[in-house]
């Protein structure tokens, strides 16, 4: 990859390489994946299941099982830290206060047999050992900031006495607490309900705008992005094939999978009456695939696209692509 | 809470009737009554003896007299220990059986909870699977294989204890080591399934991405749920132990209320044997109880139930 | 994440194995499972052709070689009547196995039935159904078993159908279980539409899904069955002589242990080691067909 290791990045993550040892075979979930993120930014990854995008996420915050899981190779720094070398003290230290996470399920992310309190309250006890009552007024006022309402006596409820929505709000309130630089958002919306959807990515976006954080949004819905990041890597079979601002990505896509995931987005001014489904099926991951992984099912391939390797190279500013015709102008 | 524990009290009460109905009348379904087996009595004296305890009125009748006496708690008299009544056998055999049940209890958790917890930490590593085998064995090898085999070992060849008896204190060592060995496979393994349980949770892994030491995931986040299926176990469990292992107290001579049963069941004293069940039904049913409230202060999802 | 890349390998249907090639595929590979197979199937072939093949019949008893330990003329010594100790072991382990098999079948049918029926029944007959199993499962088993070998005398036939009578609790939540869920599922729906009958969906779709964890308990059954029968056996009320299983030959060895210690180890060794061979296929066959479960 041709990124070089930038330092002015806020997390620098360069040729990642992810396998899945199981017993049918090795899965190549991750294939030399290079990204930064900025101080501040918005970056949204885009992918499908299977894309490798959650996983790239996991790794980097060493929550991934490591067997069958195993980090082959790459490094992703912060700061002056190589997290995938870090020790587990290191790493343990860095969670939760300068990485924040939230996840898909609100239901199951949330420790049943303990007081939200509780839980609200750990980061702020181990990262900064702050007496108990102190963390539990900013507790309560971090609940508060995600628009809880009567924070001072819902903080004692269990998690089953919130609903779907509010859930994922203790949940943005327990990351975003040690006011982390970074936050790590995986499909945070998916389980939610549309309007809900719509009242978490508010959240998630207010707390972002007063805290600076930088924050990354794993997503598989395009349309979620638009209003909400700067930045979009689009990934397909564990690489990043597009990253672009978001604008610039919508406006002029430079990568056939990238049209293609446009063209499935139901439209409600639609003329056609069938929905456009992205022909030929999802990679084989089994195989360490030489070339475009997406060529199978491109309608612009050609033989070269199978054979030579895949590189992510700018075609202007702000904007790269892994796509071999678009890279010499042959597509636009 | 208490509206909670009230109506289950409330709703053991038709269990309790219904077991010592049920009871009652199977055992006096069975041909040949307590008194005329191995007894060498004239059919004259027989029928005086019947008379006397009441079994020559109909069935009707007696099952009358039983519940009424059973209202007044008291269990009747004993066929066999002529002389004496239920209560006093019961009252006399059971602190007994309760302090080997105890010590069971005891030797079962102290081995069963760790070594679960630990398999659960060290999966697939020799720390789970040889608690694992060991509790396979104590599974495989029931009370009355191990309780010979370690009176063998220990009580013959080495000669450190006595093999049957209960008076000094080192008489309780086989039986309750026998005991305790048994339910400690069931306990490591249930502990084991119930941490693993929890460990996939994605809560846990929530908490690990708050940056919790690990020690501090186990302890406060996967402990409360991952005991949850051993403390099921735990109640009807605790009764059985008890109450009287008819075995061990029948392989160690132990005078407790187990093999009072056994005795009872073989030579048909029909107000012992009813004794005996109701008395280790109503076990049970205070146990199951303690449990379920257990069970509903450890797991908040419960409570809302609960009324 | 994991779960990602699974249903993407799913996605693969070159290979499109079914469920029980599947499970026969992950079976083989369990070390342990096959171990605990073949050792069962040693010791039940001992069982029942060895008494063929043994040059002493169990009750032959001879007199002048009481209690011997274990010879070339008598590979686990003789008994306190002078009977071959093997062979004696041999028929025990008919009955044992017998009686064990027989109650895990007694169980199986009403397990089975009672599932099918109160799942199938669903709301409140279910329910009401479940309270009994509920009830039931809470009561001291050992005690009504007892209780009915007494009542009923020590039959043979009733031993096993009082230990069935046992058992099947577990057998019918977990049969109930599986219709339940399956009655959720949406193929069943499917077949309704295209139109197959009731009795052709519960044939046809229903039976081979439950089949699965039936087979897993049933072989975790025996073992619970026939321990249940050494414990009554071993109380006096379970076999009686002359025949004999080996809760009777181990309680017989206890007795005399102190002297004779082979008329023990030997019984119990069998015994064990049967229990033992079926625990882990037992659980071997739990992670074939639900490797999910693999994770505890």
């Amino acid at each position: 990859m041709s990124l070089g290791n930038n330092k002015e990045a806020l997390l620098s993550v360069r040729n990642l390489n992810v396998r899945f040892h199981t017993r049918n075979g090795i899965v190549h979930a991750v294939n030399n994946l290079s990204f930064d993120l900025n101080k501040g930014e918005a970056l949204g990854i885009v992918g499908e299941s299977g894309s490798g995008k959650s996983v790239s996420c996991y790794s980097i915050m060493g929550l991934l099982p490591q067997p069958p899981g195993r980090i082959e190779s790459g490094e992703a720094w912060l700061g002056n830290v190589d997290l995938l070398k870090a020790s587990s003290k290191q790493l343990q230290s860095i969670r939760g206060k300068r990485i924040g996470m939230i996840f898909q399920d609100p239901m199951t992310s949330l420790n049943p047999y303990l007081r939200v309190s509780t839980q609200l309250i750990e980061p702020l006890l181990i990262h900064e050992r702050i007496p108990k009552k102190e963390a539990r007024k900013r507790a309560i006022q971090a609940l508060e900031e995600v628009g809880i309402h009567d924070a001072s006596k819902r903080i004692d409820y269990y998690p089953h006495e919130f609903s779907g929505g509010m859930r994922q709000r203790v949940m943005i309130a327990m990351a975003l607490i040690t006011e982390p630089e970074i936050l790590i958002a995986d499909e945070p919306t998916t389980a939610l309900d549309v309007t809900v959807q719509a009242q978490i990515l508010d959240i998630i976006q207010t707390r972002r705008e007063k805290l600076g954080t930088a924050v990354i949004f794993i997503t598989h819905d395009l349309a979620v992005v638009a209003g909400f990041c700067n930045r979009v890597n689009v990934m397909y079979a564990g690489r990043i094939i597009e990253s672009a601002p978001t604008e610039t990505l919508f406006r002029t896509p430079k990568h056939p999978y990238t049209r293609a995931l446009q063209q499935s987005i139901p439209a409600l001014h639609s003329k056609e009456s069938a929905l456009y489904t992205i022909p030929g099926s999802p990679p084989n991951l089994y195989q360490d695939i030489k070339g475009c992984p997406f060529a199978p099912r491109c309608e612009y391939a050609t033989d070269a696209c199978t054979t030579e390797s895949m590189v992510l190279e700018a075609v202007n500013k702000g904007q790269s692509t892994a796509c071999l015709r678009e890279q010499r102008g042959e597509l636009s | 809470m208490f509206r909670f524990i009230f109506s289950r009290l409330l709703q053991a009460i038709p269990v309790l009737f219904i077991i010592a109905t049920a009871t009652f009348f199977m055992i006096r379904l069975a041909p040949g009554g307590p008194f005329s087996q191995e007894r060498q009595v004239s059919p004259q004296i027989l029928e005086k003896i019947n008379e006397h305890y009441g079994l020559n009125d109909p069935l009707y009748v007696q099952y009358g007299k039983y519940l009424n006496s059973l209202l007044h708690l008291d269990l009747g008299p004993s066929y066999v220990y002529l002389g004496r009544s239920v209560n006093e056998l019961i009252r006399e055999s059971f602190p007994v059986s309760l302090e080997l049940g105890t010590y069971a209890l005891i030797i079962a958790l102290l081995i069963g909870l760790p070594a679960g917890i630990l398999a659960a930490l060290r999966k697939n590593t020799l720390w789970d699977s040889i608690p694992m085998a060991g509790s396979m064995m104590g599974i495989c090898l029931p009370t009355f294989v191990l309780g010979p085999i370690l009176a063998l070992v220990f009580g013959i060849y080495l000669g450190w204890f006595n093999v049957t008896g209960w008076y000094t204190m080192s008489d309780r060592v086989l039986p309750a080591l026998t005991l305790g060995l048994f339910y400690s496979a069931y306990i490591s393994r249930l502990t084991r399934g119930g941490m693993l349980e929890i460990f996939s949770k994605d809560y846990i892994r929530t908490a690990r991405a708050k940056g919790l030491p690990e020690h501090k995931v186990v302890l406060k986040h996967t402990l409360k749920g991952g005991l949850l299926p051993v403390v099921s176990y735990l109640g009807p469990a605790t009764a059985g132990l008890i109450s009287g292992s008819f075995v061990v107290e029948t392989i160690f001579q132990i005078p407790g209320l187990g093999r009072h049963f056994v005795n009872a069941a073989f030579n048909r004293d029909y107000t012992m044997i009813l004794g005996t069940v109701l008395f280790y039904a109503i076990l049970i049913v205070l146990f199951n109880l303690a449990v379920d409230i257990l069970q509903a202060l450890m797991n908040p999802r419960l409570r809302l139930q609960n009324d | 994440m994991a779960k990602e890349i699974t249903s993407t390998a799913d996605l693969s249907l070159e290979s499109g194995t079914s469920l029980w090639r599947d499970a026969y595929y992950r079976l083989k590979q369990n070390k342990l499972a096959l171990f605990g197979l073949y050792v069962f199937v040693a010791i039940g072939l001992f069982s029942l052709i060895g008494p063929w093949i043994s040059p002493h019949t169990y009750d032959a008893q001879d007199l002048d070689l009481v209690s011997r330990p274990p010879s070339m003329e008598h590979w686990m010594g003789t008994d306190n009547l002078g009977r071959d100790v093997c062979t004696r072991i041999m028929y025990g382990g008919r009955i044992s196995i017998g009686v064990g098999l027989a109650a895990t079948l007694v169980s199986l049918v009403i397990g089975i039935l009672y599932g099918t029926v109160s799942g199938f029944a669903g709301g409140k007959t279910d329910t009401a159904m479940m309270r009994v199993v509920d009830i039931l499962y809470a009561l001291p088993f050992t005690v009504f078993v007892i209780i009915l070998m007494v009542v009923f005398g020590r039959n043979i036939v009733l031993l096993f159908v009082a230990i069935g009578a046992v058992e099947w609790l577990t057998m019918a939540r977990i049969v109930r279980g599986q219709v339940l869920s399956l009655r959720k599922l949406e193929f069943i729906e499917a077949a309704t539409a295209l139109g197959l009958s009731r009795t052709r969906i519960i044939l046809r779709h229903i039976i081979p899904s439950v089949l699965g964890p039936v087979i897993v308990y049933s072989t975790l059954t025996i073992p619970s069955a026939m321990l249940l029968e050494a414990v009554l056996s071993f109380l006096g009320l379970g076999v009686q002589p002359p025949m004999s299983s080996w809760g009777l030959l181990i309680k017989d060895g206890a007795e005399m242990m102190e002297v004779y210690p082979w008329l023990l180890i030997f019984p119990a060794l069998f015994f064990s080691t049967t229990l033992f061979s079926l625990n882990f296929l037992g659980d071997g066959l739990r992670d074939a067909l639900d490797p999910q479960s693999a994770n505890n």
